[in-house]
């Protein structure tokens, strides 16, 4: 689950540190290197959720 | 349709990004897709109407290629529910609606489920209504909801569905709790 995640580069650095990631579930929202985290789950991703899950409220 | 003719960023949805992330023809495996309800059609009480977000579902799905896609759950929030007061606890929860905003409310759901009927054409899948609400206005929000799908059903719009659109709750603690994170 990632939201209103600003760090640029963030994205590239994870995946090359640990050589791709294979997600099944994203939880994304107005993160910087959005494309990047849904192209690099192409081959594992079931399930992408579009808004900020959010225990407490909005 | 085509990715680039969408303008970004979209408000609100992606501010730091732009609907061409959200290219899921490669994704073969994909089966869900969960988006907000005001992120299809803005919601009563909402900021001005964007195009761009009403046309979020419709941009998205027709990148689709997976054979394994089937569902689309649409979630609403409190806020998303003339009857319920924010930033209020039981018994003083609901509000009385008046009949202008009842009308608001059951137009929202009009346009909603014509959207889901024009992007059901894009691709086939099972609509799911989720109310991701507080735990004391579940019962509350899926009655609204069941009347909603109740209306469509009457109005024989559901016939475009191959089955009915589900109705589920999945709660998310309580006035209280959001309380507590904002301490």
């Amino acid at each position: 689950m990632m939201f209103c995640f600003k760090r640029a580069g963030f994205a590239k650095d994870m995946i090359h540190l640990f050589g791709g990631i294979r997600f099944r579930y994203m939880d994304i929202f107005d993160v910087e290197g959005t494309r990047l985290l849904v192209g690099a789950c192409a081959g594992t991703l079931e399930t992408l959720r579009l808004y900020p899950t959010d225990p407490g409220g909005e | 349709m085509h990715l680039k003719s969408v303008p970004s960023p979209v408000r609100n949805l992606t501010a730091r990004s732009s609907l061409v992330d959200f290219d899921l023809s490669r994704h073969k495996l994909l089966r869900t897709l969960e988006v907000r309800a005001r992120f299809i059609v803005p919601g009563h009480g909402s900021c001005a109407p964007d195009p761009a977000i009403s046309s979020f579902l419709r941009t998205v799905l027709s990148t689709i290629t997976s054979l394994e896609f089937s569902e689309v759950i649409v979630a609403f929030r409190e806020t998303d529910f003339c009857g319920v007061a924010q930033y209020s606890r039981p018994p003083d929860i609901y509000r009385d609606m008046t009949p202008d905003q009842r009308a608001e409310e059951a137009s929202w759901h009009c346009d909603l489920f014509k959207v889901f009927r024009e992007v059901h054409t894009l691709r086939g899948f099972r609509l799911v209504l989720c109310a991701e609400v507080w735990d004391c206005v579940g019962e509350y929000t899926m009655r609204v909801l069941r009347w909603a799908v109740a209306a469509e059903k009457a109005g024989r719009r559901l016939k475009y569905f191959p089955s009915e659109p589900l109705v589920i709750y999945s709660p998310r603690g309580s006035p209280e709790t959001y309380r507590n994170i904002r301490r």
